[in-house]
């Protein structure tokens, strides 16, 4: 059971405090989303969480010890980053891109073993893929391809995902496919942080919620009262309508807030 | 196909095209060469086979090596079909520093100062292209552009000044690479700096593999790419500056293999170092045979035939790009 914690997190960049003394822990069992307007830094944020930037104060623990300390592979192994929407740049096949997964699992020079093609198979399998292991990554549609990746990160079964805007560019059908399969994969003890812009889908699927705005942590909890309409007005500056489905509370942007 | 019958057929056509480097040649035909060479075992064509065919040979498969690993390596790492060893300056860094040993009259005196210089060139090159490119790939290729041309006009200036008109050609001519009247001294000198080039370049095969993905992502995968930086560039320098030191400039090898051979290889980076080393040898020997066997009176440059060939490929690949452009 790991977890990953922001202790006072404060990243510069020319000068701009994109993270601002961000504390925030996040634990095995739920999906947390990160919500937040444009330049909020949830990406800065995930990308220290990652282990991809160091912060200039601040530390991020995963299981007890700091980030930094932990080699590479070790942390690869425990962690899975999925960046925003991002490029493949070679015709790779479906199943040597989601091998590349298990690249921290590998080593040597060996060639893939079997408990690396089982984990594949089961990755394939968790989100839809199986069907696709053949074609290479051109040939793959937007959703598919956002399968894919996501299939990527879990072929090395981590303990932690850490997913940055999964659902970005899909159409409503593979973002509702893509928020189950990580909900479902929360719920099997996986922790699972994402960033989303989608609001409502963020207050449905999500068991907490963190609120960024310049770099700061304004909210953290319960979606529904981190999502308060005075939360919206300050920081996404608009009103949104709520609603209650059988399957959770609802959220519809309803009007900019121009004060 | 497989990865072992990719790798047995490459070999197999090294292997074919090694002793028809040993056999084949201006003045006897290779069956008589051979029967020559059986009838009188300490006869002078013992000699020419020992002394002038065979370093010839392990020179061009161990540079070809060197020019096919070092692309397929450096297209993984900058993600770009259109990379080869000289985009990153190191080519036009080792002939500089070749040219400098002949045009200071250091080779004349010490014959190996040339290739030594060569590689120092390399290094120095590489070192300077590290410190001026920043972390983006980008800059990396614009850097190795910068002290690509630095370098070519430090060499135009050794030409510009030379000393005397022969020396100026005899620069020119070396700088047009081949193969012809190498010894085993150059195969010592250059070998262990292209091994220890090879093992740094070999080495970055995994994290190449992960570079497929976005940087972030290959990073997260427990890849340091500052290190895989380093450890690239000094590979390249070693294999590729030892490569330019003792042939002189052979272009396009590094571009066209790992072109052909990728698509037999499902695009994977790692996949396609060792097989592109296999490829480039045997490039580097078919293209040098070429050279001894059409104009045997006026031997072609080994360089030159290479740019002839690779020119148009490198066209045909300008144009796909740009046609698949969005």
């Amino acid at each position: 059971m790991s977890h990953l914690v922001a202790d006072r997190l404060t990243f510069l960049r020319g000068g701009r405090r994109l993270l601002d003394e961000v504390s925030a822990t996040f634990g095995p069992g739920g999906m947390t989303g990160l919500i937040g307007p444009n330049g909020a830094g949830k990406t800065t944020l995930m990308r220290c969480l990652a282990g991809l930037v160091r912060p200039e104060q601040g530390q991020v623990r995963l299981d007890g010890s700091a980030l930094i300390d932990w080699p590479a592979r070790a942390r690869a192994r425990q962690l899975a980053y999925l960046p925003q929407a991002h490029r493949v740049h070679w015709r790779l096949s479906v199943t040597d891109l989601v091998m590349l997964g298990r690249l921290p699992h590998r080593r040597g020079w060996n060639s893939p073993g079997p408990a690396d093609r089982a984990a594949v198979a089961e990755a394939l399998a968790a989100t839809d893929c199986t069907g696709l292991a053949a074609r290479t990554v051109d040939t793959l549609s937007g959703g598919e391809r956002a399968r894919v990746l996501l299939a990527r990160a879990l072929a090395g079964k981590p303990a932690i995902l850490l997913a940055d805007e999964p659902t970005a560019g899909l159409d409503p059908f593979h973002q509702l496919e893509v928020m189950e399969r990580l909900q479902s994969l929360a719920r099997s003890g996986t922790t699972v942080l994402v960033v989303l812009h989608d609001l409502s889908a963020a207050v449905r699927f999500c068991d907490r919620l963190v609120l960024l705005d310049q770099g700061r942590v304004v909210a953290a909890g319960d979606p529904g009262e981190v999502t308060a309409a005075r939360n919206l007005k300050a920081v996404f500056r608009i009103e949104a309508v709520r609603g209650q489905l059988p399957e959770g509370i609802y959220l519809l942007p309803r009007r900019r807030v121009l004060d | 196909m497989s990865d072992r019958a990719l790798g047995t057929g490459l070999v197999l056509l090294l292997a074919l095209l090694f002793s028809g480097s040993l056999l084949l040649g201006p003045a006897t035909p290779a069956l008589a060469f051979l029967e020559g060479l059986l009838a009188d075992p300490d006869g002078p064509l013992w000699l020419i086979l020992i002394e002038i065919r065979l370093p010839r040979a392990l020179l061009g498969t161990m540079t070809g090596a060197s020019l096919g690993l070092a692309g397929a390596a450096l297209q993984g790492y900058l993600r770009n079909p259109l990379a080869e060893p000289g985009i990153v300056g190191v080519s036009a860094s080792a002939a500089f520093g070749a040219v400098l040993a002949f045009y200071s009259g250091l080779a004349t005196l010490l014959p190996l100062a040339m290739p030594v210089s060569g590689i120092l060139g390399a290094v120095l090159g590489v070192v300077l292209v590290q410190a001026l490119a920043g972390t983006a790939t980008l800059g990396l290729i614009l850097a190795g552009v910068a002290v690509s041309s630095f370098a070519s006009a430090l060499t135009s200036l050794a030409l510009n000044l030379s000393p005397n008109p022969f020396a100026a050609t005899e620069i020119t001519f070396w700088l047009m690479g081949s193969l012809a009247d190498r010894s085993f001294d150059h195969i010592w000198l250059a070998l262990p700096f292209t091994v220890a080039g090879w093992a740094c370049l070999l080495t970055t095969s995994h994290a190449l593999d992960a570079l497929s993905l976005d940087e972030d992502a290959a990073a997260s995968l427990g890849f340091d790419l500052s290190r895989l930086r380093l450890v690239l560039l000094a590979g390249v320098a070693l294999a590729v500056g030892a490569a330019t030191a003792v042939t002189g400039l052979v272009g396009f090898v590094g571009l066209v293999v790992p072109h052909l051979l990728r698509p037999l290889v499902g695009h994977r980076p790692a996949r396609l170092l060792p097989l592109s080393a296999l490829g480039g040898a045997c490039l580097m020997l078919a293209s040098d045979l070429l050279v001894r066997l059409v104009t045997p009176g006026q031997e072609l440059k080994l360089g030159v035939v290479t740019a002839l060939v690779g020119t148009p490929f490198f066209f045909f690949l300008v144009l796909r790009a740009a046609r698949n452009a969005p």
